[in-house]
C-alpha cells in the first residue's frame, strides 16, 4: 500500500517537472472550401503532395502550389471545416506503414486499418510516390507467376514482374480472375496487395471473406477506398498499395499487386483535377492521366539480383463500355502494360468461364517465363485454337464438311471446353499440364463436350491417386520428359477406360 | 470571392505610386478611411458593391462622397468602380498594409491569450522574439478565454502555441489516434 504522503509526494514531483514546452507549426487559413478541395492562405513553405492537418484531426493533401495559396485535397469528410479555420503544416510528404504488419489487415489508402483488428504496430514508413526502378536495377522477367487459371498460365503467361492488363465490361470476371490469382499464391512464397478503388463496401467484404476462407488473407493485404469516400482518397489508393508492396520488393520477395480498378481512379482524378481548376483534355481528363498510370505502372518491376531479385507483379483491371477498348483510358493503360487479358460478354454468356477471348488477348513478356512443362503443350493449344476459330467462322457458311475439317472442329470444341474452370478453383502448374496435354493429344475427341468439365475434375483425382509420380515429377523438373509423357499417356488411357 | 493574387497586384501599384508621392500613410490612412466607411454602412456597402448601379453613376457619386480623400487613394477607387473590382477594396486594403509593413522591415505579430495580459509582459514577450528572430513587430493582442491558459503567438505563418487548449487537443488526438 502507497500512503497519503507518498502521492502527495509524487503529485507534487510531477507538479513541478510539468512540461510547459509550445507547440510549434507553420499554419494557413482556409480561404475556400467546398468539393472536398481547400484552398488555404500561407502555408508558404508547405511541400507538393505534404500532409496537413484541418483543426478536426482531418487530414489533406497538398496538390496545387500557387503564388499566394495552396490547393488541398481534404481526404475526410469536409462538413466540419470552415472558412478561417486554422491549417497546420505537418512536415511529411503522404506515406504509409509497410512491413509485415500490413499483411492481413484491410487498411485504408492512408494506411489506417479499417477491419477493427486493432493498431497497426508498424515503425517504418514508406511515401506513396516513389520513383521507379532504373534500368540498371532491372532484369528480364524470367520466372512465372501461376494464375492457376488454365486459358491465362497456358495461353497468357504472366512472369513476376509483369504489368498484365486485365479488361473488360462490367460483369465479365475481370475480379474473379484477380481474387483466383490471389488464391492461388498460397504456399508459393508471394505476397499479394488488393488494391480496391471506389468499390461497393459490401464486394471488398465478401473478397475478404473469400480470402479468409482460403486462407490467402495471411500474405494478403487489402487497401480499400470505398464508392463514398473522397476522390482524392481514391486517388493515392494504388500508390499507397504500391508502397507497400515496393516494400516488400526491395526486401526480395515477390509482390503480386491488384488494383481494381483504374478506370474509377481515373475518373477520381479526373474530379480532384477539374475542382483544383487544371486544364481538361480529353473526356475531360486531365493531361497528365497517362503520367499518373505510367509512374504508377512503372513502379512494378523485377530487380537484379544485385537489388535482391524481388519483383511487383501488376495486375491493373480497367472497365470498358460495351467493350469499346479504344476509348481514352482503356488505349492508355493497354499501351503502359506489358499484355492484356481481354474478357467478353459473349463468351462468358456461352458458359466459358473465365470468358478470357484468347484470340485477342496477349502476354508480351510471359511466354519467356512459363516453365518448359507448359510452353510444350501451350505452343500446340495456341495454334490448334487459331486453327478451330478460323474453321468455325467458315463451318458457319458451309452446308457439309470433310471429315478432317470436322475432326478439327471437334478437337477445337473440347480445348475451348477444357479452358472453362469454375471460380476459386484455382489449379497447380503441373494438373494445367496434364490435362491440357490430354485435350492437344486429342485425347478427349472421344467424349462430348458437356461432360469435358466431369472429366477434368475426376481424372485430376485420378492421377494423384493412381499416378502421384506423374505429377510430382513435372512440379519438380517443371518439364515434359518423353519418360513422363509416356507415364502420361498410360495414365489418361487408362482413366478414359473408366471414363 | 476574394482575391488576393489580384488584389495584390491593385496594391503594389498604389503603393508604389505612394510611395513615389512620399504619401504613402496619407494613402493608407484615406484608403481605410473609405473601408471603414464601408463597413460602418451596409448601405453603403451594397451600393458600392452593387453591379447593378450604373458605372458612371456610381463613380460620380463616390468622387463627391469622398473628395475630401488624397488623389491616389481616390483614383484607386474610380478604377476599382471602373473596372468592375469593387469586390477587391477589402483585400486591396489588407495587401497595401503587408506592403507597408514590408517596407517598414516589420511583420504581423498576434498574442492571443486567456485573459488580458499586462502591458509589460507583452512587451516583454515581443522584445524576446525581435532578439530571436530579429525584425520589428506590429503587435495586435486579442483575448479567448477558450485557451484556459498560456499564450498563442501566430507571426505569419508560423504559429507557437503553449496554450492549456493547445495542450490538451494534443492528448485528445493522441487518445483518439492509439
Amino acid at each position: 500500500m502507497i500512503n497519503a504522503d507518498e502521492i502527495a509526494g509524487i503529485i507534487k514531483q510531477r507538479i513541478a517537472t510539468y512540461a510547459t514546452g509550445t507547440n510549434e507549426a507553420e499554419i494557413g487559413t482556409v480561404i475556400q472550401v467546398g468539393d472536398n478541395i481547400a484552398r488555404v492562405y500561407g502555408l508558404d513553405n508547405a511541400q507538393s503532395s505534404e500532409l496537413v492537418e484541418f483543426p478536426n484531426g482531418v487530414n489533406g493533401i497538398v496538390l496545387n502550389l500557387e503564388e499566394d495559396s495552396v490547393g488541398i485535397a481534404i481526404m475526410g469528410p469536409d462538413t466540419d471545416i470552415r472558412e478561417g479555420d486554422r491549417v497546420k503544416r505537418t512536415g511529411r510528404i503522404a506515406s504509409v506503414p509497410v512491413g509485415d504488419a500490413v499483411l492481413g489487415r484491410t487498411v485504408n489508402p492512408l494506411g489506417q486499418p479499417i477491419d477493427g483488428k486493432g493498431p497497426i504496430e508498424s515503425n517504418q514508413y514508406r511515401t506513396i510516390e516513389n520513383t521507379a526502378p532504373t534500368v540498371i536495377e532491372r532484369q528480364s522477367v524470367k520466372q512465372p507467376l501461376q494464375t492457376g487459371i488454365r486459358a491465362i498460365d497456358a495461353l497468357i503467361p504472366i512472369g513476376k514482374g509483369q504489368r498484365e492488363l486485365i479488361i473488360g465490361d462490367r460483369g465479365t470476371g475481370k475480379t474473379a480472375i484477380a481474387i483466383d490469382a490471389i488464391i492461388n499464391q498460397k504456399g508459393k512464397n508471394v505476397i499479394c496487395i488488393y488494391v480496391a478503388i471506389g468499390q461497393k463496401a459490401s464486394t471488398v467484404a465478401s473478397v475478404q471473406q473469400t480470402f479468409e476462407k482460403h486462407g490467402a488473407m495471411e500474405y494478403t493485404t487489402i487497401v480499400n477506398v470505398s464508392a463514398a469516400e473522397p476522390a482524392a482518397l481514391k486517388w493515392i489508393a494504388p500508390f499507397a498499395g504500391c508502397a507497400m508492396a515496393e516494400y516488400f520488393m526491395y526486401e526480395g520477395k515477390d509482390v503480386l499487386i491488384v488494383y481494381d480498378d483504374l478506370t474509377r481512379h481515373a475518373q477520381a482524378y479526373r474530379e480532384v483535377s477539374l475542382l483544383l481548376r487544371r486544364p481538361p483534355g480529353r473526356e475531360a481528363y486531365p493531361g497528365d492521366i497517362f503520367f499518373l498510370h505510367s509512374r504508377l505502372l512503372e513502379r512494378a518491376a523485377k530487380l537484379s539480383d544485385e537489388k535482391g531479385g524481388g519483383s511487383i507483379t501488376a495486375l491493373p483491371i480497367i472497365e470498358t463500355q460495351a467493350g469499346d477498348v479504344s476509348a481514352y483510358i482503356p488505349t492508355n493503360v493497354i499501351s503502359i502494360t506489358d499484355g492484356q487479358i481481354y474478357l467478353q460478354n459473349a463468351l462468358f454468356f456461352q458458359g466459358i468461364r473465365p470468358a478470357v477471348d484468347v484470340g485477342i488477348s496477349v502476354s508480351r513478356v510471359g511466354s519467356s517465363a512459363q516453365t518448359k512443362a507448359m510452353k510444350s503443350v501451350a505452343g500446340r493449344l495456341k495454334l490448334d485454337l487459331a486453327q478451330y476459330r478460323e474453321l468455325a467462322a467458315f463451318s458457319k457458311l458451309a452446308s457439309d464438311l470433310d471429315k478432317a475439317t470436322q475432326q478439327q472442329l471437334n478437337r477445337g470444341d473440347k480445348m475451348t471446353a477444357v479452358l472453362v474452370q469454375p471460380q476459386l478453383d484455382p489449379q497447380p502448374m503441373e494438373d494445367e499440364v496434364a490435362v491440357l496435354f490430354a485435350a492437344t493429344r486429342g485425347y478427349l475427341d472421344q467424349f462430348p463436350t458437356n461432360r469435358m468439365q466431369e472429366w477434368v475434375h475426376r481424372f485430376v483425382q485420378f492421377l494423384h491417386e493412381k499416378y502421384p509420380q506423374v505429377t510430382n515429377t513435372i512440379r519438380d523438373t517443371q518439364a515434359l520428359s518423353d519418360d513422363v509423357e509416356k507415364q502420361l499417356i498410360a495414365a489418361i488411357e487408362d482413366f478414359n477406360r473408366g471414363f | 470571392m476574394p482575391n488576393e493574387t489580384l488584389a495584390r497586384r491593385y496594391a503594389t501599384a498604389v503603393f508604389d505610386l505612394a510611395h513615389e508621392a512620399n504619401s504613402i500613410a496619407t494613402v493608407q490612412h484615406d484608403l481605410h478611411t473609405f473601408v471603414d466607411a464601408l463597413a460602418a454602412d451596409e448601405s453603403v456597402r451594397k451600393f458600392f458593391r452593387s453591379p447593378v448601379v450604373d458605372r458612371k453613376e456610381k463613380e460620380e457619386i463616390v468622387a463627391r462622397a469622398f473628395d475630401k480623400l488624397d488623389p491616389i487613394a481616390l483614383h484607386t477607387i474610380l478604377l476599382l468602380i471602373r473596372k468592375r473590382r469593387e469586390a477587391l477594396a477589402e483585400e486591396l486594403v489588407v495587401q497595401f498594409d503587408d506592403l507597408e509593413r514590408a517596407a517598414r522591415g516589420s511583420q504581423k505579430l498576434r498574442i492571443t491569450s486567456a485573459r488580458q495580459l499586462p502591458q509589460a509582459e507583452v512587451d516583454q514577450i515581443v522584445a524576446r522574439l525581435a532578439a530571436a528572430f530579429n525584425t520589428k513587430y506590429d503587435v495586435t493582442q486579442a483575448v479567448d478565454p477558450g485557451l484556459i491558459g498560456g499564450v498563442r503567438i501566430t507571426m505569419g505563418d508560423k504559429l507557437a502555441d503553449g496554450t492549456i487548449a493547445g495542450r490538451l487537443d494534443d492528448i485528445a488526438r493522441l487518445l483518439s489516434t492509439n
